[in-house]
Formats: structure tokens, C-alpha cells, sequence
């Protein structure tokens, strides 16, 4: 038997979607491909050298897989088989139902080329070059030895002309997995999804106007990247971009991503400009998946709110409201708004608003299927304190009825057996109502020390925010606990060469000055202790008295040294602080920073009520 | 004052559960004598606590003594909580004290 694959085998078995069983098969080998475990079977690409197709084995062949004889990158032979189509796309996907091991894992994944496409620009160097190659086709065996031969420059060819015609492009260019990509090397192309549009912004900076928009690009993996484009190639790309189409990208570049404006899981963006190479994959047989979900329990939203990172959640429909219009004040436009009621295996509820286009068309759906009480998964949610805790679409929010994934069936299975009869509060009742207030923010997202300093990658890139009831510990007398500020801006002033203060951000002299508090603390509370900065208005609070009151008591002279007693008295007194943490970097080193943004005084009874609450969801749990 | 064993918790429910040893409670003071004071449990019932503080009452106050029945707790100890209590906070608090975590208490 020959130990390669069989010529045209992917053409044959697209031509004969169903196989007459009675009737003895084609002779069809074809190389396995990028073999990975799909819930519980094994997927593959089959590969005939020039064309791939999708496929899948049967699950009773999954020991077989395990065991090794069948391997990537090996030969298989297919006895029997069924066609189908991919439900919304039009591609194929094979379904391997007999097969027989022809030979385990080749050096290298088999590539035959067409000799007249190369033959596009003759040159002496590509005739060799195309020998090489089809005897590569015949020595499948041993293509290591062939690959060393070529030259630096023959390779570097090979691979620029890979890039050039679109069907050439889908049989043998290389494609690189996202997560590979990086910075120092440009010599790149891509495939991917397009999972989110952005809308063109216009915008005017110091340098002129100019317009912008940015994409999500997702691949096979899985991996996601943003990529923006500026001006000429936003206007070139813009049309061309589609949601759900697949694309090959090159020469884009790469930077590390600015980590406040991310949305995207990616350590590096992605900028297109007019060079950039952006090919559509129309007749592409790969799939690659749709975005990834990355669920938040409905009673774990809090910490969520008013903050720019986005939320998924997924949760059983209670009920759907009619489409109502809601003007929106700063065009008086009519925009259509539904909400629905969400509910998860955390027995909370939660309101999500559906916007725009979501609330006509999904809405509708979601509308007319409110009493199968449906499972609904939904990407990128705006979490806002609007009644609590409620949740917005967004332009780039995807809803999903019905998804068919695991945490879809775990939901429906729960709320077949509990849910629907449990009784289920929303998240922003389960508040005491003066907490909906202003106060709201120090119950929702309560933490103990333990958990920021147990922590230490919190707060990387964009800071993250808690409430903490902490006694204050220590503040260490000998610090310096404030610095002379400019009356005017605040900004630190220098002693000026005459007499009285320079301020460098106003440009001007001033006789006098202001003492604004920068003082570090520590605070501790039952799990742990943590140091802490705390500015003027804070610190007012914590101290009690503002900071050239606490000057004059320290330059006073006598038995009773004042200043030391007024910070004594701050020392183990209670209160509910909101910290923001964040990262600085030290000496190449990261290291957590805690600054206090508000102080309140412990209102007991409120603070009784939050702790027999936590009891009570402590007990609960066990 | 006889401090050897720690005072229970008790509302007006829970009082009967200790008849004869010394309890804790806060009352809510309707009627102030020359020997008791006549208050309502943070659970609604009515309790009478005999003797009299040393200070005029507040709204609130707590009361540390015996009790001499399910509804009267000769007092020992008076503490004045002043004019604003979350009675339902102190209730679950007696109902943790005297259930699932009677072992933290006594």
C-alpha cells in the first residue's frame, strides 16, 4: 500500500457525500490533521495534500486515539463515511463511521503543489525549487532532509508566495496560531474570525482629525486579539470587515496592549494600516469557534458594577417585558428597549436590559419563547447600579437561546428540579436600602484584607476597587505626613528663592501654602493587615483634624505632646473604607498598592444586618 | 454582682429556657416604677424587670440579672443603650446565641 495519500481523496469524498456501503470504496487515505478531543470524540482535519476537510472520528475509536495508532500527522484509511452540511455555514463536515490505521505519525504534514500556479513567475530558482517540491510529494517519509537543502532565500520565497493569491493561500500557507504572535517577528499570517465590529469614530487630536475602529479577532484556539485601524486603512478595511467572516490578516502590527481600554484578553494589540494584507477565507473547511464565554454567577456581580470590565452571564429566562421606546436624552432619539428577568443556580435573579437591535429581534424570540422558561447566554454586559444591580447590551453583545453547552444543560437541569419552584430574590433587593444608596458600594463588594494581600496580581493595569471594614492599626508618627500644596491647584509647591512657595503647574509665586495629608497607615481587620496611603480628605477623616491643625499640635511645646496623642486616639477606631488597588513597579519589581478613596463611619446596625447576612449564607453553604 | 457564670442571651421567647440563671436582655422601656421597669422584648413580648437603675432609662436599655420567671428577670445590672436600637438585629442574635451556636456563648 502506498504510504501517502490518496490523490484527490478530499474531491472524492465531497463528490460522493453518501457512499453506496454495498459498493467497495474509493481507495481513500488521507493524512489526520490537527487531532484534538471535542467533548467526547476525537476531531480532525483530513488532509489530501491539497485540500483539508473537517472530520470527525466515532467515539468508539476514541481508545484507539488514546492507545496511539492512530496519531496526528498519521495516515488513515477511510472504509466508510457520511457527508454533512455545517448547519448555517457552507462548508462540509465528514463523518468517519469505519477507518483503518495505515501508518502513524509522518515528519510532516503533506503538501503537494500544483506545478502551474508556481510557474507564475518564471525564474530559474522556482524550477528547482518546484522539483523539490514534487519529489517532496513522493518521499513523504523523509521531507526533513529536502527542507535542509533549500537556501535561506528559497525558504524565505516559498513563504512570501504563500501569501500571494487567495487559492493558493487556503491550500498551503502556513498559518500562525495568535497566541504566537509577537512584536519582533512581522512575517506573519493569520486566520480568524471576525467576533466583534466596532462602529467608526471620528476624532480630533493635537495632530489633526481623523477616524478610527477596531475589531475582535478570534481563531481556531480560541485566542482573541483587537486590531485597529486608522484613518486610510479604517476607511479601506472598514467595509470589508464582516462579523462571523473568516479572514487571512498579515503584516500588522503588534504592541503591547494599553491594559486601561482592553477588552480583550490579549497581552498584545494588533494596528492595520494601508499595507496590511486582508483576505477574505470564503471557501475556508476549517471552523473556527465562536467567542468564548467567561461566565459571572448572578450573586457575584456586585464587585462588577459601574466598572468597564464586561460580564457573561448565562441564567434561565423568568420573564420577558414587551418592547417598550425610551428617548434618549441627548438626541432625543427613540431607541427600543426590553427588559428581561435572569435567573441562575446561585437562586438570584437579575434584570437585563436589551438594546437596539437585541431587543427587536432576539427580544422578540426571547418574547414569544418566555414560557419554555429558555436558557439564555449572554456576552459582554454592562453592569450598572441601576436598582442595585442590573445589566445593559451593548453594541457588541451577543445573545444566545438555548446554547448548546455544557453550562446551558446544568442550568436547565437545575431549574427542571429546583428552580422553578424555589423562590428567587433579585441581587439589588438582597441589599438593605440604605445601602442602595450611596452607600450601596460598601456592602456589595466587601472583601477582608486577606484577600487583596493574598492577591498580589490584583489591580494589574486597570485598578480594582473594594469595600473594606478595617481597624485603623498604626500610623507610624515619625512620616511624613504631608507635603505643601499650592493653594490654587494642589500640586506640590517648592520653596521659592525670596520668600513664599513656587507653584510649577500655575507658574506663580504664592506667600502662602497649603498642607495636604499623604500619610500611610496600617489597617487590620480579623483575616489580615495591610498598609495603606490615604490622601487629604481621607485622611482628615481618619485623623480628625486637617493637616495644619495636626502641624500646629506637633510644633507645640509642653508636657502633653499633643500630636502623638491625636494620632493614638485614630489608632483602633473602626471604619468602612474604599480602597482601590493597583500595581506600581519598583525596581522592575510589581509590587501592590493600596490608597484609600473614601472613609465612613460604621453605622452598627447596618453592619450587624450585613454580618447576619453572611452568616446566613455561611451556614447555608456547609 | 455575682459575675461566675456568663449571661445568656434571651429575648422574650427564650426566656423561659433559662428560669433561674442569669440572662441578658434588651428591652424597650413602656413603663418606668419606683421597683421595676416594664419594657417590650425585642420579639414583642412583655417582660418585667425588677429593681430600678441607678440612672433614669433611655428608650432602650439592657438588663443583666436572674430570671425569676418566663416573663420577669430580677435585674442587677442596668445599661442605658440610648434612643436608637435595631431590635431585629439583637433578636437573630439571641436565636444564633441560643441555637446553632450555643457553644460559642455559654
Amino acid at each position: 500500500m502506498a504510504k501517502s495519500v490518496s490523490q484527490d481523496a478530499i474531491s472524492t469524498i465531497l463528490a460522493n457525500p453518501s457512499p453506496d456501503s454495498s459498493s467497495d470504496p474509493a481507495e481513500i487515505v488521507v493524512q489526520v490533521l490537527d487531532l484534538k478531543l471535542t467533548g467526547n470524540r476525537y476531531t480532525f482535519n483530513a488532509s489530501d495534500g491539497k485540500m483539508k476537510l473537517r472530520a470527525i472520528f466515532p467515539s468508539n475509536m476514541s481508545s484507539e486515539i488514546i492507545a496511539g495508532s492512530v496519531q496526528n500527522k498519521g495516515l488513515v484509511k477511510i472504509l466508510d463515511y457520511t457527508l454533512n452540511d455545517i448547519p448555517n455555514k457552507s462548508e462540509k463536515y465528514l463523518i468517519v463511521t469505519r477507518c483503518e490505521v495505515v501508518s502513524s505519525a509522518l515528519e510532516t504534514e503533506i503538501k503537494t503543489e500544483e506545478p502551474d500556479i508556481v510557474l507564475k513567475k518564471p525564474k530559474l530558482e522556482h524550477e528547482s525549487q518546484n522539483e523539490a517540491k514534487t519529489d517532496l510529494a513522493g518521499i513523504i517519509l523523509k521531507p526533513k532532509q529536502e527542507v535542509v537543502s533549500k537556501s535561506a532565500a528559497q525558504i524565505v520565497h516559498e513563504q512570501r508566495e504563500n501569501m500571494a493569491p487567495v487559492a493558493r493561500m487556503s491550500m498551503t500557507t502556513r498559518v500562525h496560531p495568535l497566541v504566537s504572535l509577537n512584536p519582533y517577528q512581522g512575517n506573519w499570517t493569520i486566520k480568524v474570525r471576525l467576533t466583534s465590529k466596532g462602529n467608526m469614530r471620528t476624532y480630533k487630536n493635537a495632530r489633526g482629525e481623523g477616524c478610527v475602529f477596531n475589531v475582535e479577532l478570534t481563531d481556531e484556539d480560541g485566542t482573541q486579539i483587537q486590531a485597529t485601524m486608522f484613518n486610510e486603512a479604517a476607511r479601506k478595511f472598514y467595509e470589508k470587515f464582516q462579523l462571523g467572516k473568516v479572514y487571512y490578516i498579515s503584516r500588522g502590527t503588534l504592541k503591547v496592549a494599553n491594559k486601561q481600554f482592553k477588552t480583550v484578553k490579549n497581552d498584545y494589540e494588533m494596528t492595520l494600516n494601508e499595507n496590511s494584507v486582508v483576505e477574505e477565507a470564503s471557501d475556508e473547511e476549517t471552523f473556527i469557534p465562536e467567542a468564548k464565554f467567561n461566565f459571572v454567577p448572578i450573586d457575584q456581580l456586585g464587585p462588577y458594577v459601574n466598572g468597564r470590565e464586561l460580564v457573561d452571564i448565562i441564567g434561565v429566562v423568568q420573564s420577558v417585558t414587551p418592547v417598550s421606546n425610551i428617548k434618549r436624552k441627548t438626541d432625543n432619539e427613540n431607541i427600543p428597549k426590553r427588559d428581561m428577568v435572569v435567573a441562575d443556580e446561585t437562586k438570584k435573579t437579575v434584570v437585563v436590559s436589551l438594546w437596539n437591535e437585541l431587543a427587536n429581534d432576539v427580544g422578540q424570540k426571547l418574547f414569544d419563547l418566555a414560557d419554555t422558561y429558555p436558557v439564555v447566554a449572554i456576552k459582554s454586559l454592562k453592569v450598572s447600579d441601576f436598582q442595585g444591580v442590573s445589566l445593559s447590551t451593548l453594541g457588541k453583545s451577543t445573545v444566545m437561546i438555548n446554547p448548546d453547552i455544557p453550562e446551558a444543560k446544568k442550568l436547565r437541569s437545575w431549574y427542571d428540579m429546583e428552580g422553578k419552584v424555589s423562590s428567587m430574590a433579585n441581587i439589588g433587593m438582597g441589599l438593605s436600602p440604605s445601602s442602595r444608596t450611596g452607600a450601596r458600594s460598601m456592602y456589595t463588594d466587601r472583601v477582608s484584607l486577606s484577600h487583596i494581600t493574598g492577591d498580589p496580581s490584583l489591580g494589574d493595569g486597570k485598578p480594582v476597587f473594594f469595600s473594606i471594614k478595617a481597624f485603623v492599626s498604626l500610623i507610624k508618627p515619625e512620616q511624613a505626613m504631608w507635603y505643601r500644596a499650592c493653594k490654587t491647584c494642589n500640586k506640590k509647591v517648592t520653596e521659592a528663592v525670596g520668600s513664599g512657595y513656587w507653584c510649577e503647574g500655575c507658574q506663580k509665586n504664592d506667600e502662602e501654602c497649603n498642607l495636604r495629608y499623604i500619610m500611610v497607615s496600617k489597617i487590620s481587620d480579623a483575616r489580615g493587615e495591610a498598609w495603606v496611603s490615604a490622601f487629604n480628605e481621607e485622611a482628615e477623616n481618619i485623623i480628625g483634624c486637617s493637616a495644619e491643625e495636626l502641624d500646629k499640635l506637633k510644633s507645640e511645646q509642653g508636657d502633653v505632646d499633643g500630636y502623638q496623642q491625636k494620632l493614638k486616639e485614630a489608632t483602633w477606631v473602626p471604619h468602612l473604607f474604599r480602597v482601590s488597588v493597583a500595581q506600581n513597579e519598583y525596581n522592575n519589581e510589581k509590587r501592590q498598592r493600596i490608597t484609600v478613596r473614601a472613609v465612613a463611619p460604621i453605622n452598627f446596625a447596618e453592619e450587624s444586618k450585613f454580618l447576619l447576612e453572611d452568616i446566613k449564607k455561611m451556614t447555608n453553604s456547609q | 454582682m455575682d459575675i461566675s457564670s456568663p449571661a445568656a442571651f434571651a429575648n422574650g421567647g427564650l426566656l423561659r429556657m433559662h428560669v433561674g440563671r442569669k440572662v441578658r436582655t434588651v428591652l424597650q422601656v413602656t413603663r418606668s416604677d419606683i421597683a421595676s421597669v416594664i419594657g417590650k422584648s425585642t420579639d414583642g413580648y412583655q417582660l418585667v424587670a425588677k429593681g430600678s437603675p441607678h440612672v433614669p432609662p433611655t428608650s432602650f436599655v439592657e438588663v443583666i440579672g436572674v430570671a425569676e420567671n418566663e416573663n420577669t428577670i430580677r435585674a442587677e445590672l442596668w445599661t442605658n443603650f440610648g434612643d436608637t436600637f435595631d431590635a431585629s438585629s439583637y433578636d437573630q442574635l439571641c436565636q444564633l446565641a441560643n441555637g446553632e451556636f450555643k457553644h460559642l456563648f455559654l
